[in-house]
């Protein structure tokens, strides 16, 4: 599918917590994540799989404590080893991020245009008029036609749908290769939902960027990635096309997040045994045997990598072609 | 049948100094014994005022609200709390619908101790058969909230809602905070629960799959009005108001198609 | 009756208990390990006094003539101050009266300002504003001001001078714990307990006054210190504790005079002051970090 060399590589991402050199956690156990230029990928998981903290890791905004191993290559460019210095000229430039909650993301006392003019300042030195055509230019693309009200608006003052056309319109002033959003919709009321997701659909296809969606939602997956990558306890247990992986998933925990959806069909639901474990320093063998139907005594030994079961459909189960 | 609760003409008003803005207007529900009744539509749409007013907490500005037959807004103190003993209530955020300074057990005592004469050994059996009936193990008794998932805190919130053996429950989007498995196990489990205790069900959610799933029959609300009712099964398969079908069309399932496809036939059309 | 059920979750493996994570913080912590050792040292000295001081007498207000303005030695480490009595027996005995006038004034003026704040943050509406409007008055007077006022009225003791600071003291915890109400009063756990249908009354103390606790605690530690420095002012302007009882204010205001001669009357006492602050402020800092129940496990 992706034949052009990949905009972004994440290879074998291990993220440690330490507190004063003791490692209390590792949140995320060997991410492989590809995205191509102009690829929407899904990275879909339960509450507390590793998935924002993942996102973290290609942002370069790990809290302090937190120690990242593996390779994360962003257009040819290893990003792990550069000085934080020169990770931050990318943030908001090359690589921006649209958060879960427009409500909380902006500072409540500033002017929303005076936001987004410090991000043009920052990363383009532009000020003034210069900047300002900019932000209403981004602003219509948004659909916010009225653009001198939203730049002279403070963020209370705009309904959660609108925030987070402005927070996107923010995250494109410095043309972005690859939009990160965190549950983008996750807040906003379903029709709006669906709106901000066309929009970002929109611009994606107008403007060419790359996308890594965020999300717990399996529909909102189907409804706008190309390809998707589900994570359990740190690791990447499937990855592929989304209608291929959503319509016959092959590890045990997808299968579980599908058969879990209250769909047409009704009759008793399937849910998946148990819980993600709260702390992944311990897991030994493969970390979903314990809620898994199908394990079998090799899986609390063996933690599988990913194996083709087709061309572009990835699973990391022993059992993987047999499901 | 008869009406366990049933609304006529409700209006609420909410007035500040300046403004006035009308919650709920001439809004009319029969929710019969036994049935489950889904709320539908977003926020502001006057759901939760609805809601309240079924509790008796807050008063409506016209119309009336009969729980089994007797007026909640005529009620003396005392009678309104003899008709919460018979309505349990499910929030939506189960972590911070719980003190975080009350263990489990404390937690369920609370509406026991409010409507019950039990104390001491008859209170602690009570306990101990609410968390049996949404299968949390008893060693869960003294845990804090910080110390359960999500998925936990739900449980202990349904076991609190039903401590009493109330004959409606309230569900204020019961799952939307849980992820899709968690969801599934209290949506299993809440079925469960109202087969066996032959419960009636008012739920307030967003999630058509979530409605479709737990309701007989649904209530569409736009604006504080009610816009489209009928059976679950029926209004979401074969919506007729405009904002109904929105509504489905909005929500994205794994069976729908992408919405690219969307994209590109309406770039087509209005090229 | 758990039959229908699917999936009966495993009791998961319990958390650290707070008391273990205490112990921890402690340890971590150097500044907090200090607070609690120097209040630990401070409460055995307030109870083991008259058993520690070299002249217990001379400690109570016993007079030595013979020995009077002596500098440090080997016999009396703080020295003596003008009436011979040895200033470390002093100091060591004035720490009860201290301690037990500062938590008494904390005590009191929390006993009223907790309920008073609670009901007012919760309540709202004009219940709010006039208690509110009460605490300003009382808060727009210098305390040190109002006390005076008070012992001015009913005559300078040391009973009198704790009255005044309880007065002055209580519209603080009165304002921290109807903030603490008024967010609490938004949070979802309480309009469950609404709808459950349980009494305000209940509400009120089980679930707002509980849930504030930590924030009053904090402070009331804190203030434990700071009224110890403020009694000591009061003293030291001699409206507090009256001559001859061991009292560091007052101790103070005796070496005053003799500031350049007999350095150490008025040093050690104020470094007894010092310490005593220090050492609640430290420990008021630390609880506020053991005492979050969220917090306590990291």
């Amino acid at each position: 599918m992706t034949t052009a060399p990949a905009l972004l590589q994440v290879r074998d991402l291990q993220i440690e917590f330490t507190d004063r050199g003791r490692v209390t956690n590792r949140p995320v156990r060997g991410v492989q994540l590809e995205i191509g230029s102009r690829e929407v990928l899904g990275v879909v998981g339960e509450t507390g799989c590793g998935k924002s903290i993942t996102a973290n890791a290609i942002l370069g905004t790990l809290p302090e404590q937190a120690r990242a191993t593996g390779r994360i290559e962003f257009a040819g460019v290893e990003q792990l080893s550069l000085p934080e210095r020169e990770r931050a000229v990318n943030r908001g430039d090359a690589i921006s991020i649209v958060f879960q909650n427009p409500g909380t993301a902006f500072n409540p006392v500033f002017r929303l245009g005076n936001q987004m003019r410090m991000v043009l300042r920052r990363h383009r030195g532009l000020r003034g008029r210069a900047a300002t055509a900019i932000i209403a230019e981004r602003l219509s693309d948004v659909g916010l036609t009225d653009t001198q009200r939203v730049m002279n608006a403070y963020p209370h003052e705009l309904s959660g749908g609108m925030l987070q056309r402005v927070m996107i319109a923010m995250a494109l002033l410095c043309e972005p290769r690859l939009l990160i959003l965190d549950e983008p919709t996750t807040a906003l009321d379903v029709t709006v939902a669906r709106q901000i997701l066309l929009l970002i659909l929109r611009l994606q296809h107008a403007l060419g960027f790359s996308v890594l969606l965020i999300t717990h939602d399996l529909g909102v997956v189907k409804a706008t990635c190309d390809r998707v990558a589900v994570l359990y306890a740190g690791r990447v247990v499937e990855t592929g096309p989304a209608d291929a992986v959503l319509k016959t998933p092959k590890h045990p925990y997808t299968q579980g997040l599908v058969g879990a959806l209250p769909g047409q069909s009704g009759g008793r639901l399937r849910s998946i045994e148990g819980q993600v474990p709260a702390n992944f320093l311990g897991i030994q063998g493969c970390a979903f045997a314990d809620r898994c139907y199908a394990a079998i005594d090799t899986c609390r030994q063996v933690d599988p990598d990913l194996r083709p079961v087709s061309t572009t459909h990835e699973v990391a189960c022993i059992r993987g072609g047999e499901l | 049948m008869s009406a366990l609760v049933s609304t006529s003409s409700l209006v609420h008003e909410f007035t500040s100094h300046r403004s006035s803005h009308v919650a709920l207007d001439h809004v009319t529900v029969e929710i019969e014994k036994g049935t489950s009744l889904g709320v539908v539509g977003e926020s502001g749409s006057g759901k939760t005022t609805l809601v309240r007013c079924i509790l008796g907490l807050l008063r409506p500005t016209g119309g009336s609200v009969r729980f089994d037959g007797a007026e909640v807004a005529r009620m003396s103190t005392k009678e309104l709390r003899a008709m919460r003993r018979r309505v349990g209530m499910v929030f939506q955020n189960p972590v911070m619908a719980l003190d975080p300074r009350m263990t489990v057990e404390e937690s369920i005592a609370e509406p026991l101790r409010v409507h019950t004469r039990l104390r001491g050994a008859d209170l602690q059996r009570a306990i101990g058969e609410a968390l049996d009936a949404v299968a949390l193990p008893q060693a869960h008794r003294t845990r804090l909230p910080h110390q359960l998932s999500g998925g936990q805190c739900q449980r202990v919130g349904i076991a609190r809602a039903l401590a009493t053996h109330p004959e409606l429950v309230i569900l204020d989007e019961p799952t939307s905070a849980l992820d899709v498995s968690v969801q599934a196990q209290i949506l299993n489990l809440l079925t469960d629960l109202r087969v066996e205790r032959d419960l009636t069900f008012v739920m307030i959610s967003h999630s058509l799959d979530v409605v479709r799933y737990l309701s007989d029959d649904v209530v569409v609300m736009l604006q504080g009005r009610i816009v489209e009712e009928g059976t679950a099964a029926e209004v979401l398969a074969a919506p007729q108001h405009e904002y109904t079908q929105n509504l489905v069309a909005a929500c994205p399932t794994v069976e729908s198609d992408s919405l690219r496809f969307a994209l590109q036939s309406r770039e087509e059309t209005s090229k | 009756m758990a039959h229908v059920l699917i999936d009966p979750p495993a009791a998961s493996p319990l958390p650290p208990t707070p008391r273990h994570s205490l112990l921890r913080t402690l340890l971590r912590d150097r500044l907090a390990l200090l607070g609690v050792v120097l209040v630990v040292a401070l409460v055995l000295v307030a109870i083991l006094a008259p058993w520690l001081a070299p002249y217990p007498g001379e400690g109570r207000g016993t007079a030595n003539v013979d020995a009077a303005d002596l500098a440090p030695s080997a016999a009396h480490p703080f020295g003596t101050d003008e009436l011979g009595r040895d200033m470390l027996s002093r100091i060591l005995m004035g720490t009860r009266p201290a301690l037990l006038i500062s938590i008494s004034v904390v005590a009191v003026a929390a006993l009223i300002g907790v309920p008073l704040g609670a009901i007012a943050g919760y309540r709202g509406g004009w219940i709010d504003e006039a208690l509110m409007r009460v605490t300003e008055v009382f808060q727009s007077f210098p305390p040190l001001l109002l006390a005076m006022v008070v012992v001015a009225l009913l005559g300078p003791d040391l009973k009198n001078a704790a009255l005044a600071l309880a007065v002055s003291w209580w519209p603080w915890y009165a304002r921290l714990v109807r903030g603490e109400a008024r967010s609490l009063r938004e949070r979802p756990f309480v309009a469950a307990a609404e709808a459950i249908g349980v009494p305000s009354r209940t509400i009120l103390h089980r679930h707002i006054i509980k849930n504030s606790m930590t924030p009053v605690l904090v402070q009331a530690t804190v203030d434990v210190g700071t009224v110890v420095l403020a009694a000591g002012s009061l003293a030291f302007i001699g409206l507090g504790a009256q001559p001859p009882a061991p009292d560091w204010g007052l101790m103070v205001a005796e070496g005053r005079s003799q500031l350049f001669t007999s350095w150490w009357v008025s040093t050690f006492a104020g470094l007894a002051i010092f310490v005593t602050v220090l050492a609640f402020n430290l420990l008021g800092d630390s609880l506020r970090d053991i005492l979050d129940p969220r917090k306590a496990e990291r």
